[in-house]
């Protein structure tokens, strides 16, 4: 299959988070064939296909798994997405993939493990946790931190409460602002910035973290990291770029001299050193 | 006949080329009636004008045109790729630049899975390089490039006409019905602007630009920001990808568009955040682009010297200053204790 | 599939742009098919305005109480306000003598003793109603249009070119009308999508399409001027689609010693 060819995928559910963010469950268009994008590991992405509008690169946000089914959690927030929310049930999209390097699953085990989301960035970190939660065990620790700007900007709520109130790992929430419209009282959070929630965290050598937050919000996270005594070996970064193509040919994406879409998305800190404008 | 030199006198030139246009599709670099110079189809008994220096659009334009179209969608086929299948071309009258650049289009376009439509359109061209002589805006002789000025046949100016070098089984097809105009000889090329080409030994600039920041500034300053130096690049290939729907909403077709690093949309996501709002962040991108290389052509430089950039910029820039200060600086920086 | 209701109506223009809509000899039958002309006075009299509207595409300037009240009573009835074409979105060609007083211009076109007729300074629509979406150009590209109608039926409406006039007229391989022909071309200024329309034939770019997504026009006046155009010049041919270049002229006066 030439690599700039999208499978043909149908929308099978669709379930609003917020008023502007999405989940929608893709499955193969032809019900006994299953996607070659629905193989994956977690912090790759795939180009997402809307006929008539367009292609966009999404980050998974579910567990690689047999029922091949897609989870993609999107914001709507340009032409495809937009395009995308007006979408029904059974309405056809088409899918390649998956592109990148995901996250280092493989060095995790025995380590502890703090995750950290800011925003959508919970999507390939939400990926990244269902997988490491099919064998918990495996891990010293699983830590899970989500910052969202207000309260009611929390996705995959019910998900949130249910990892709250679990033993497999430690939860801490936070919001930029309180003034959001709170839905439910069941969550808890508190109130700051994601830096400084990152500050109340008690880290140590060895520790591995996996990080996907908003451009602006990675250099106070990894000092603090760092301030914790975290090698920059062991940050793990998804980084955000404009991809187009996804397979290194049209040039957008370029941190420093690699390219996201082939050297990242999930970049180590360590190999982002001294590289001007990665973070 | 591969790898073999001959001698075709000046008093041959005009038969071997009607000989050679009797092959089939050929374009030649010419003085169009506008007066631009470009590859085009020759007239009626038209010889190439092999003494002129550059073209507006390289040889891009064949392999990788400015709007592409590649994918068509249909309710009942779901997207399927176009399917290209050009006729042989040959063309006539490359400078070892734009060979050098096809060298290195084709890394990008056909190293690991071969891009579908740029694959046919390059297997359909022959190429027929010349050497010549660089004016002020050429700098394949200030900084070689690392590419080699790959093509079938190459010609050698020399005082009694031309040294006819076969380069490869394809040039060896062409060349073979024009032998009556073709004496072998052991004679060794001359001296030419083919040997800045294909160097192991590049110089390695720096990833920092730092001690040519104010440079960068005056650049960024002066740009009119309007890409006709990308678009005329023969190295520069930045696409995006653009989706159409038919009239209808039923159908849909995607193109491959020319884009620009220099445009603001360039490094822009959606939700409207941009990695490299200004100009000079863009300027870097295109230094780091041009002297580095990307992803698996990082240490690959890929400026082929053709000095197009300069040459079409109405603001008239020149990045080489640019780059071969923040190589001196460099340099100075790694042997000063 | 659903049809789409929609409004073409004309405010204080030369209907060119209308007109272009109906140039789309091959695409009309297809457009037919998909929606529903069903307020078109240009091309089709004695329709009134009624119901809503999935689209209403507006031509001209704001410059009469008239006008003020179709477009208003338009957006009220339309899901999609279009401005259709240069005057529509900046005032245009209808706009170009904005900057001397109405007065004036009366006593100049009309005589002295002229009542002046009641309408107002030519304006933008944005001026007075929100604009959900902007078909540039003096006249908008047929290829625009199209695309415009197809983004309706399809329901995603096309992004805006990013290119500069000056970039499609290089992969047109054009000869440059500004550098190598001494012509006040403004391509290097200029949305692009037009696939370089007038340079192409010759003609140097008026701007008609507006302004790129970022300028630069202080280098831009730099190089105008280094050509030996003069401020007067500049702005008059400027000023005809960019009212950047009306600020220019003030600031260019103080210097410029023509």
């Amino acid at each position: 299959m030439p690599p700039l060819l999208p499978e043909s995928a149908i929308i099978d559910e669709i379930i609003p988070q917020t008023p502007d963010t999405t989940l929608f469950r893709l499955l193969p268009k032809e019900r006994v064939k299953r996607l070659h994008a629905a193989d994956f590991s977690p912090g790759q992405f795939l180009q997402l296909s809307l006929p008539g509008a367009g292609e966009i690169p999404v980050s998974y946000c579910g567990a690689p798994g047999e029922d091949g089914c897609i989870e993609l959690c999107i914001k709507k927030a340009g032409h495809v997405t937009e395009f995308l929310h007006s979408r029904s049930i059974g309405s056809v999209a088409g899918v390649h993939g998956a592109y990148g390097n995901g996250f280092p699953l493989g060095i995790m085990a025995g380590h502890d493990i703090v995750l950290i989301a800011g925003g959508l960035g919970i999507a390939p970190i939400r990926s990244l946790l269902m997988s490491l939660l099919t064998r918990a065990s495996l891990y010293r620790s699983i830590t899970l931190l989500y910052g969202a700007r207000t309260p009611d900007q929390f996705v995959f709520r019910d998900e949130l409460i249910l990892w709250q109130s679990s033993t497999a790992l430690k939860t801490l929430f936070a919001v930029d602002r309180s003034d959001g419209v709170v839905s439910s009282g069941t969550l808890s959070y508190t109130t700051g910035m994601l830096n400084m929630a990152v500050a109340e965290l008690s880290l140590h050598e060895g520790c591995i973290a996996a990080l996907c937050v908003p451009p602006a919000a990675y250099p106070g996270i990894i000092t603090e990291l760092k301030k914790q005594g975290v090698e920059d070996e062991n940050i793990h970064l998804s980084l955000e770029r404009r991809m187009q193509c996804g397979v290194g040919r049209c040039a957008h994406c370029a941190v420093g001299t690699m390219l996201c879409c082939q050297d990242g998305p999930v970049f180590s800190y360590a190999g982002l050193r001294g590289i001007q404008g990665a973070i | 006949m591969k790898n073999r030199r001959f001698l075709l006198v000046g008093s041959d030139f005009e038969p071997f080329c009607m000989a050679l246009y009797g092959q089939g599709g050929i374009h030649i670099p010419k003085i169009c009636a506008d007066g631009g110079v470009r590859f085009a189809h020759p007239v009626e008994g038209e010889l190439p004008d092999l003494s002129l220096i550059r073209t507006i659009l390289p040889l891009k334009k064949y392999l990788f045109p400015p709007k592409d179209k590649v994918l068509s969608y249909s309710q009942d086929n779901g997207y399927q790729p176009v399917e290209y299948n050009s006729g042989k071309l040959l063309i006539f009258g490359v400078h070892p630049c734009d060979l050098a650049a096809i060298s290195y289009l084709d890394k990008i376009f056909l190293n690991g899975e071969p891009d579908a439509f740029y694959l046919p359109r390059r297997k359909s061209l022959a190429l027929i390089g010349v050497s010549c002589m660089p004016d002020k805006y050429c700098s394949c002789g200030d900084i070689a490039s690392p590419m080699p000025a790959d093509c079938d046949i190459f010609l050698y100016k020399i005082e009694t006409g031309y040294m006819v070098s076969c380069e490869s089984d394809e040039g060896s097809a062409i060349l073979s019905p024009l032998s009556p105009f073709l004496h072998e000889t052991d004679i060794l090329p001359p001296e030419s602007t083919r040997d800045n080409f294909s160097l192991n030994s590049v110089e390695k600039f720096p990833d920092d630009l730092s001690g040519v920041s104010s440079e960068l500034q005056e650049m960024a300053r002066s740009c009119l920001g309007c890409g006709a130096c990308s678009i005329c690049c023969p190295t520069c290939y930045c696409f995006d990808l653009l989706e159409l729907p038919s009239l209808n909403g039923e159908r849909a077709e995607r193109f491959r568009i020319w884009d620009n690093c220099l445009y603001q949309s360039h490094a822009e996501v959606a939700g409207g955040y941009n990695f490299r709002k200004a100009r000079t962040e863009r300027f870097d991108y295109r230094y780091r682009h041009k002297y580095l290389g990307f992803g698996q052509l990082q240490g690959i430089m890929s400026c082929v010297g053709c000095g197009r950039c300069i040459a079409n910029c109405p603001a008239g820039l020149d990045l080489r200053p640019l780059a071969c200060k923040a190589l001196k600086e460099s340099s100075h920086a790694a042997t000063s204790p | 599939m659903k049809r789409e209701r929609v409004a073409i109506a004309g405010l204080t223009g030369c209907s060119g742009c209308q007109l272009t809509l109906l140039d789309c000899e091959d695409e009309l039958p297809l457009l037919l098919k998909n929606a529903d002309f069903d307020y078109f006075p240009m091309a089709s009299s004695g329709i009134a305005l009624k119901g809503e509207y999935d689209a209403a595409l507006v031509e001209g300037c704001l410059s009469t109480q008239e006008g003020l009240k179709l477009l208003r009573n338009l957006r009220e009835k339309s899901r999609l306000l279009v401005a259709f074409g240069a005057c529509a979105v900046s005032g245009g060609v209808t706009a170009i003598r904005n900057d001397v007083p109405r007065e004036e211009l009366s006593r100049i076109v009309y005589g002295g003793d002229a009542v002046p007729g009641g309408g107002f300074e030519p304006a933008p629509l944005a001026s007075a109603v929100k604009v959900d979406f902007d078909i540039t150009g003096c006249p908008p590209e047929k290829a625009d249009i199209l695309e415009f109608f197809a983004g309706l039926s399809a329901g995603v409406l096309p992004i805006p070119a990013r290119t500069f006039v000056c970039a499609d007229c290089r992969a047109r391989e054009n000869i440059c009308l500004l550098a190598e022909k001494g012509e006040l071309c403004l391509g290097v200024l200029t949305r692009g999508g037009c696939n370089a329309r007038c340079p192409s034939m010759n003609v140097p770019c008026e701007g008609c399409r507006g302004v790129a997504e970022e300028t630069n026009f202080a280098e831009a006046m730099a190089i105008f001027s280094a050509n030996g155009f003069s401020a007067d010049r500049i702005s008059e041919k400027g000023g005809r689609f960019f009212r950047e270049f009306l600020h220019e002229k003030k600031e260019y006066q103080k210097t410029d010693p023509d």
